[in-house]
């Protein structure tokens, strides 16, 4: 008996194949231009904010930044950057509370009616946004009238206010899964250890939602960031976002200074994606990526 | 702050009445609008669905980094805010823009191509918009199946084709029509890119809505065009939660 | 020894024919993933109406060489020969072999009847008569009421069986099993193993079946081959393999032995004398792995074969050690002896008369020089 004894000595059977896997190739092949479809939008204003040009040219005749320049000393972008910056820090801290709050309270056993408060919680996801906006515009016009003509319609609060509903869905899926993925064990173990309400929120509460939380206010922020319709419907002389002056410069004032803009917008999203992606991503497996999470949960009526 | 604004549009909706109504049904461009939002809503849906499959499908075939890699794709329209994609759709499409640059220096063509302020173009934009919205309802019903089963058909004779047509095909059927119905909703609502992008016969139902509103000055009437469009994508989202969605076969 | 009768069965062809063309058989095969070699030449045959185990631990290469034979992989070198005739190239649907698949892969969105109908609707047969072909298969391996189900509403046992049904359904030249239990708890294994056995033996068809658990390999196969690294260690019957073991590695990977580090000291035929770490002789079978070794060695002797031995008998070897531990398992007693600074395990069959030693007490242990192999020491 010896080692592998069914192996007869079979002189010169040693055909070497070279292994190309087509169907491999193919796949990559039919995959870039699809992939080029989806990249070229994101990139392709960047140079054109760095041109020296003074009207949208392709391709950018020579690079400066003399465009940044006239964008920053321009008052109406400026003034627009500072709304966006503005509201979207406003819908991040409302939506974030309101929608933990109500992840919270919704989460743990069925009660009657929660069905009908989670559906209300995510019909913006399900209704067209200018339905929404103009829904929003008469609302807050008649609220302003209630509150002895309180102006809501045109400023920065009345914007921040109709954008945080739309971004309370978002942080409701997320924080809800985050709760979800909290292990009642751990609850019990350290109930039973003696903590007490405020200890069981700071050690076992918070950590476990933690990156929820993170995840949720990014969300929220950049909900209201790039956010055009609501935004739209509220503007007012003090109250243009970006999107929205963006909205109308396009039309009839095409500028290389839009590209500008679209760079800064381009430059905050990715941020907070790489962030989302390296921060949340990583280090939690409760927090189902945001982007992943959402178009799968419910519709989004966009642009 | 949910439920009022809601509420506000009904109540102006039902002011206007008979009305409105008559309003909507005399304006010439109404049955225009519709079948707009209609026909360009169904080519975003076709489009969307049969490249958010493929890449479904591919990421779905790929393991690890490649995977991840397909799926940082998809994701990118998803993090570019509208309004920068619709600019840089103008960039690329308009008559001295990218395509038409790359193309004459190729010598393909001779005279720029117009691409953009028509059709085609609001489908591109919209169709990148929706893409990520196609891919995930897929990808969702994909990813419990067992890659083996691609071998089990093949083990068992079959070819390619009857692969995809017994097996994954029916297998994804639900996730197809999820998808469908999903970018169709969204497509239907869409209201910057036909703007930007389409000619002013492109105009699609959100438009007119703020059509009413910002030109008309007549919320009543808009209001009650709202309202009809909320009832139409009820039934749509209704339809679209009826569909069975991720983990119908998870246990296999 | 579990050896089941069958290789001996009238109905079987001669398993070692040499010049028979053998249903499956691989040569050389070694297989690289752009790195180093996972498979490392390979060589393997599998006889008609034989069944043959590929037994390894994880990650030994058993299903790369499997996916290999079905058609899925290619083999970075070597050839792979079906009926004697080379399959490189040729596509998994075109090799005609049936193949059960770890997770059994049976599609969803299909009856039962129809997972096992697939093969014959796409070879083109109509659809009254697959149906009742299929529904034949599935009496056979006894889930003829089950034919009108979703593969989700049955167990795992019952899914395991419509693998089965599925992958004998067309008439293959050969079965290829890819641990086929491994998600089925002890009992329902048990049972299984049985049935399949009895497929086998029934339809007399060539099996290649992997599994890591080595009593199942034991009690299935005609022949095993070990795998390790990428690498056969050894093929062979499973008495072959339990009695004459290659290499340390497939002594301690089938049944539980006693390894005792040794140096040769004189070579005779097929038996050696060493020189143990107490300075004692022994005589012992030389085993494949020590024949051309020089370096250190081990001996390996299974705790069956060792006994305890009064000082009248004469044993071929034998050791002194102190009696540790005694444990009753029902069906054996089992001592553990304190010898040569190790631990020696032996058993004893339950009606075995039991010697009168206690825990404490000195004994002498002996096995006979044909138990005892002489292996090379591995690292
Ligand atoms: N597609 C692949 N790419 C790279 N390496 C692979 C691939 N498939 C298998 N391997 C490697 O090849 C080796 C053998 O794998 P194989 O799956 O054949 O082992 P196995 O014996 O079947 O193990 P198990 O009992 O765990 O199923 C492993 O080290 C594995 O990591
Ligand atoms: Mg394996």
């Amino acid at each position: 008996m010896a080692i592998s004894e069914a192996a007869p000595e079979l002189a010169g059977t040693r055909p070497r194949t070279l292994s190309v896997n087509w169907t491999k190739i193919v796949m990559w092949v039919a995959l870039a231009p699809v992939f080029v479809y989806l990249v070229l939008p994101s990139l392709i204003v960047i140079p054109i904010a760095f041109t020296s040009s003074k009207v949208i040219e392709w391709p950018p005749p020579s690079l400066s930044l003399d465009t940044f320049g006239k964008f920053f000393a321009d008052d109406a972008w400026t003034s627009a950057i500072a709304s966006s910056f503005l509201i979207a820090l406003i819908v991040m801290v409302v939506a974030t509370i309101v929608g933990t709050l109500a992840a919270i309270g919704l989460s743990g056993k069925p009660f009657l009616g929660r069905g009908v408060l989670v559906g209300v919680i995510l019909m913006p996801l399900a209704i067209p946004v200018v339905v929404l906006g103009l829904g929003d515009f008469a609302f807050l016009a008649r609220a302003g009238r209630m509150l002895n003509g309180l102006q809501l319609v045109g400023t920065r609060p009345g914007i921040a206010v109709a954008q945080s509903v739309l971004a309370v869905p978002f942080v409701y899926v997320v924080m809800s899964a985050a709760l979800a993925g909290l292990n009642p064990q751990l609850v019990r173990s350290a109930q039973s250890l003696g903590a007490g309400t405020w200890s069981l929120f700071l050690h076992v509460y918070f950590p476990a939602v933690k990156m929820g939380l993170i995840a949720s206010a990014l969300f929220a922020f950049i909900v209201s960031f790039d956010e055009p319709v609501v935004a739209y419907f509220l503007q007012g002389p003090d109250a243009m976002t970006l999107p929205v002056k963006m909205y109308t410069d396009i039309q009839y004032n095409l500028t290389p200074l839009i590209a500008v803009s679209s760079t800064i917008l381009l430059a905050v999203s990715t941020t907070i994606f790489v962030a989302l992606m390296l921060f949340v991503g990583r280090r939690s497996k409760a927090v189902p990526l945001p982007g992943a999470a959402i178009p799968t949960t419910s519709s989004s009526s966009g642009n | 702050m949910l439920v009022w604004p809601l509420v506000e549009l009904l109540q102006a909706a039902i002011q206007g009445g008979g009305t409105s109504f008559d309003k909507l049904q005399n304006n010439p461009t109404t049955g225009l609008i519709v079948k707009n939002t209609l026909v360009i809503s169904a080519w975003t849906m076709l489009i969307v669905v049969v490249l958010g499959y493929f890449l479904a499908f591919c990421a779905w075939r790929a393991k690890g980094a490649q995977r991840a890699l397909i799926i940082a794709f998809v994701l990118l329209p998803f993090w570019t805010g509208v309004l920068v994609k619709n600019f840089a759709w103008t960039i690329i499409l308009q008559e001295h823009g990218v395509v038409n640059t790359v193309l004459k220096s190729l010598h393909i063509i001779d005279d720029p191509l117009t691409l953009l302020h028509n059709r085609f173009a609001v489908i591109v934009g919209m169709a990148h918009y929706c893409l990520p919205y196609a891919f995930f309802p897929i990808f969702a019903v994909m990813i419990p199946l067992d890659p083996r089963i691609e071998r089990a058909a093949e083990s068992l004779g079959a070819s390619r084709w009857r692969l995809a047509r017994h097996v994954i095909f029916p297998l994804t059927f639900s996730g197809i029509l999820a998808s469908a119905l999903l970018t169709f909703i969204i497509s239907a609502g869409f209201f910057i890119t036909p703007v930007i992008l389409g000619s002013p016969s492109d105009r699609m139902i959100a438009n007119m809505i703020d059509q009413y509103q910002s030109q008309f000055v007549d919320l009543n009437t808009a209001s009650l065009l709202a309202m009809l469009v909320t009832a139409a994508f009820s039934v749509l989202v209704l339809l679209y939660n009826r569909v069975p969605k991720e983990g119908q076969y998870g246990n296999l | 020894m579990t050896k089941t009768e069958t290789a001996e069965s009238p109905t079987k062809r001669p398993q070692t024919a040499g010049d028979e063309v053998p249903a499956i058989e691989g040569r050389h095969l070694s297989k690289s993933y752009d790195g180093p070699l996972v498979l490392d030449d390979v060589s393997f045959a599998v006889q008609h109406g034989e069944f043959v185990t590929l037994l390894g631990p994880s990650g030994s290469g058993k299903t790369t060489t499997m996916m290999m034979v079905a058609g899925f992989e290619r083999p970075t070198s070597g050839d792979i020969l079906v009926e004697g005739k080379s399959v490189i190239g040729v596509p998994p649907k075109r090799r005609n072999l049936g193949i059960v698949f770890q997770s059994y892969a049976l599609f969803p969105h299909m009856t039962v009847v129809d997972n096992v109908a697939f093969a014959l609707m796409l070879r083109g047969m109509e659809k009254k008569e697959r149906r009742r072909r299929a529904g034949e298969m599935l009496e056979r391996v006894g889930l003829g009421q089950f034919a009108d189900r979703k593969p989700g509403q049955l167990s795992g046992g019952q899914q395991q069986r419509v693998a089965v049904a599925r992958a004998l359904v067309f008439d293959p030249d050969a079965l290829l099993f890819d641990e086929p239990l491994g998600a089925l708890d002890k009992r329902l294994r048990d049972q299984l193993q049985v049935e399949i056995k009895e497929i086998h033996q029934r339809m007399n068809i060539s099996v290649l079946y992997v599994t890591h658990d080595q009593s199942e390999a034991m009690m299935m196969s005609d022949r095993i081959a070990v795998m390790r690294d990428g690498r056969i260690e050894q093929i062979g019957s499973p008495e072959d393999l339990y009695s004459h073991p290659a290499t340390a590695f497939v002594a301690t990977f089938l049944g539980e032995t006693n390894l005792l580090p040794c140096s040769i000291t004189g070579r005779s035929g097929e038996y050696a004398t060493v020189t143990l770490e107490d300075g004692g002789r022994a005589e012992a079978h030389l085993g494949a792995s020590a024949r051309s070794h020089q370096g250190d060695c081990v001996l390996s002797v299974r705790p069956e074969r060792v006994q305890i031995v009064t000082d009248g008998e004469t044993a071929d070897c034998r050791i002194s050690g102190t009696l540790r531990d005694h444990t009753y398992l029902g069906s054996m007693h089992r001592l553990t002896v304190d010898a040569l600074g190790r631990d020696m395990v032996l058993t004893l069959p339950d009606s075995a008369e039991l010697p009168s030693v206690r825990p404490g007490d000195q004994v002498k242990l002996g096995w006979s020089r044909a138990d005892a192999q002489i292996l090379a020491k591995e690292a």
